[in-house]
Parts: structure tokens; C-alpha cells; sequence
């Protein structure tokens, strides 16, 4: 597996409402060099003051309420087109079918596999940039 | 002849046991009373006293069939109902037992994926050009807290198992309905939601399920929150308990939400239906499941100008 070769200056948010699982995802992605910020909320992240500035988006769907889903939306709405990736527990086709037409870069499901989700950051940051990484 | 007769009214007399011993001694006194009279002599036939014992004769035997009729027919009744209870309380349980599996999953879910997260990001930090120990060791930590935290997991499960969905106690529903807004409190607080209740002070008391008109309740009013969240202007939750008939109560959970759409009436409490069910995903079907299981009936009406009204009633407890 490669080194992360992305720049360290992108900023990958988290949003999990179970803190083990989120810090979990935090320390993996800081193990690859990224720069982090976890949320255990939807609303923690939409009052931070970075949410501009968040490069790649990994939510936690929160079934049933799909939250995560709802959050994307509420972003593409106010003009943060933020490349998101949606983690759950449940399976579902037809709600990832959903997510994925809504324009969420992945599903996974937890527990996720690691060169998954990798893939998934990777596209994800291309697209936040596009002029400067896309080959 | 006669005095066969005689002999059985004497005996059913002595030995009484039953509603239909008493009819049948009625009947056998009309055939008494009809052996007599045609024992009557000719001149005497078709007096107003023969004719009199001939309709006595007839309409207690009518009568008798009526009330055996009737009987079979309350007997029937009571059967088809006891059946029909005892299969919404098997599908209460059934329909329990999967919410309680698909919570268990999404709790063993939780820590077993941050385990695997932990365990990648442990190879990671030793797998480069430097290893850097001291983050390896924080993630085998915290490998180690997962696991025991999906130990309490599976410790768990059979207290979640334990909603004696049996047990069944004298409930004040008020007070049912003080301890479910308790419960909910924070969320209302979070959503800004007023409370207004109306509790009716000389509401019998029911027999019922504590834990599961708890989750009835609970689910309702966490529904009613959910409609009004996306609202503007003020949210305010009703609660009313009031006398329904002679014999049984109602609730009313009332909001000034999203509300219902006609064509949805029925369709919101089919168990397929799951937009909107909140916390541990309960549902209306089950809901209705368990009302329906205690004796109720849950429906729902549109609130004016806007918002729906849920309704249940409830049998009240008889005493025996």
C-alpha cells in the first residue's frame, strides 16, 4: 500500500456519533498523514467554523433516520459541494442506491475495509481539487 | 311419563350447576304442565288454561333455544378474540426480538469496526521508514477497550431480552405518560418543543405491559417531536388522558408538525413503512401491535390547522 501522496493542507471532517468509532477514524486517517477534525454531530460540524474548508466528508449514515444522507443534502443546498463518503452499520441497497444518486462519493459499511475506504478519500480529494490533481 | 319428568326436574333442582340447568328445568316444568294437559279431559281441551300452558310450553322452549344461541355465539366470541390477542402478542414479541437483534448488531458493529480501524492504523504508524511506537501502542490500547466494550455487548443482550413482554401490572396512565416525558426530556429541550398535558384525574387503572406502553408512549411523542423539527414557529407537543367510555381510556398525542397525508393514514403503521422512525426503531406497527395486544386501538387524525393527532384507548383494568 502506498503512502498517502496527497497534500497534508486538506482537511477530512468526521461525523459519528459513537465516539470509539470515530476516533478510530480520526487516528487511521492521521495515520496517513491527513488532517482531521471529528464531530459527534451533524449540527457540531454544520456551527464549526471550518466547514468550508473541509475537503472530504465521512458521515455516519445514522439509520433510519439517514442523517448523513440529509446533511449532504442541507450542504449541496447552501453551496458546499463537499465530496462526502457515508459509513454505516446497515445494509441496504436501495438506500445506497439512493445515497449514490444524491451524489455521496461512497458507501461503505462498517466495519470498512481499510484499501476501501482509502480509495474512496483518494477520488473524493480529487474531485474537492479538481485543477490542481486531476492527471 | 310424567313422573320421569318429575324425577329429572327434582334432580336438576337438587344439583344445579349451570345457567342451562335452570332453563331446562323450565322446559321440563313446560312439559310437565303438557303431559297434564293432554291428560286433560276432552271437555277442558282448548280452554284459555290449556291454551296457556300450550304458549308457556312454546315460549319456554323458544327461550331456552335463544339463550343457548346466545351463549355459543358469546363463547365463540371470546374464543376468536382470545386467539387474535394471543397472535398480536406472539408478533409483539417476534416483532420485539428484531428490534432487539438489529440493535445488538449496531452495537457489536460500533467497536468491532473501530477495533479493525485501530488495528490498520497500528500498521501503519510500524510501517513506515521510522516506526512510530508510541502511536502503535495508543491504537493496540484502544484495541483493547473496544474489545472489552463489545464483552458489555454481548453481556448485555439477555437484559434486553428480559422486557418481560409477559408480566403485566396495574398501571396509572398517567403517570405512564409523566415517566415517558421524562424520559424524552432532553430531546425536547434540544428541539425546543412546549409540552401542554391535560391528565384526566379519575381515569381507571389499566392492566398492561409497563415497559412496552412505556415504548408506545416514548416513540409517539419522540414522532410528534420529529414532525414539528423541521417546522418554523412555535412547537408545541399536547398530551391528554381522558375517560373514552364505561369501560376503557384514551390518550391523545398531539402535534403541530408535518402532520399526515390522507393516503397515508393506514399506510403509516404497516411494519414495511420506515420513513421517519426514530430512536430504537419501533415503529407504528408495533405500536399498534402492542396496543392492540392489550386491548386498545391506535389510530391517527389530522390536527387543524396543521400537525396530527395520535389516539389510543385502552381497556380499563377489571377487577375479579
Amino acid at each position: 500500500m502506498q503512502e498517502a501522496e496527497l497534500p497534508t493542507e486538506t482537511l477530512i471532517s468526521i461525523i459519528d456519533d459513537d465516539e470509539d468509532f470515530r476516533e478510530s477514524v480520526a487516528g487511521l486517517m492521521k495515520s496517513w498523514g491527513f488532517t482531521v477534525e471529528a464531530f459527534p454531530s451533524e449540527l457540531a460540524f454544520l456551527s464549526s467554523p471550518n466547514v468550508r474548508n473541509a475537503s472530504c466528508l465521512i458521515v455516519d449514515l445514522h439509520y433510519p433516520q439517514m442523517t448523513g444522507i440529509e446533511l449532504h443534502r442541507r450542504l449541496v443546498e447552501l453551496g458546499y459541494a463537499i465530496p462526502t463518503i457515508l459509513i454505516s452499520a446497515h445494509l441496504d441497497d436501495s438506500v445506497r442506491a439512493r445515497a449514490l444518486a444524491d451524489g455521496i462519493i461512497c458507501y461503505l459499511t462498517k466495519p470498512c475495509d481499510e484499501d476501501a475506504l482509502f480509495g474512496c478519500v483518494s477520488s473524493a480529494l480529487e474531485r474537492a481539487k479538481p485543477d490542481e490533481y486531476r492527471s | 311419563m310424567a313422573a320421569l319428568f318429575v324425577v329429572a326436574l327434582v334432580l336438576l333442582w337438587l344439583r344445579q350447576r349451570s345457567v342451562l340447568d335452570l332453563w331446562l328445568m323450565l322446559v321440563l316444568c313446560a312439559y310437565i304442565i303438557e303431559i297434564a294437559l293432554t291428560a286433560f279431559p276432552i271437555p277442558y281441551r282448548f280452554s284459555v288454561g290449556w291454551y296457556a300452558g300450550r304458549v308457556y310450553g312454546v315460549l319456554s322452549g323458544s327461550l331456552v333455544l335463544l339463550i343457548l344461541m346466545k351463549e355459543v355465539t358469546m363463547l365463540y366470541g371470546e374464543l376468536l378474540r382470545a386467539v387474535l390477542a394471543q397472535r398480536r402478542e406472539r408478533e409483539v414479541r417476534l416483532l420485539t426480538g428484531d428490534a432487539v437483534a438489529a440493535t445488538v448488531a449496531h452495537e457489536i458493529k460500533q467497536p468491532l469496526s473501530a477495533m479493525t480501524n485501530y488495528a490498520s492504523t497500528g500498521l501503519r504508524w510500524l510501517d513506515r521508514a521510522t516506526p512510530n511506537i508510541d502511536e502503535a501502542k495508543a491504537a493496540l490500547q484502544q484495541i483493547v477497550n473496544n474489545g472489552h466494550r463489545m464483552g458489555a455487548v454481548i453481556d448485555n443482550i439477555r437484559t434486553l431480552f428480559k422486557t418481560e413482554a409477559r408480566t403485566r401490572t396495574s398501571l396509572d396512565v398517567n403517570n405512564l405518560i409523566r415517566e415517558a416525558l421524562a424520559l424524552v426530556r432532553y430531546d425536547l429541550q434540544t428541539h425546543r418543543v412546549a409540552v401542554q398535558t391535560d391528565y384526566n384525574q379519575s381515569l381507571p387503572p389499566i392492566e398492561g405491559n409497563e415497559v412496552q406502553l412505556q415504548q408506545v408512549l416514548v416513540n409517539l411523542i419522540t414522532n410528534a417531536i420529529d414532525s414539528m423539527a423541521t417546522e418554523d414557529g412555535d412547537r408545541v407537543l399536547s398530551l391528554r388522558s381522558k375517560v373514552y367510555d364505561s369501560g376503557s381510556l384514551m390518550v391523545s398525542v398531539e402535534d403541530v408538525g408535518k402532520g399526515v397525508e390522507p393516503s397515508a393514514i393506514d399506510l403509516i403503521f404497516k411494519p414495511q413503512f420506515t420513513t421517519k422512525v426514530h430512536g430504537m426503531g419501533m415503529g407504528l406497527s408495533i405500536c399498534r401491535s402492542i396496543i392492540e395486544a392489550h386491548g386498545g386501538q391506535l389510530w391517527v387524525t389530522a390536527n387543524l390547522p396543521r400537525g396530527a393527532i395520535f389516539h389510543f384507548t385502552l381497556p380499563a383494568h377489571r377487577q375479579h
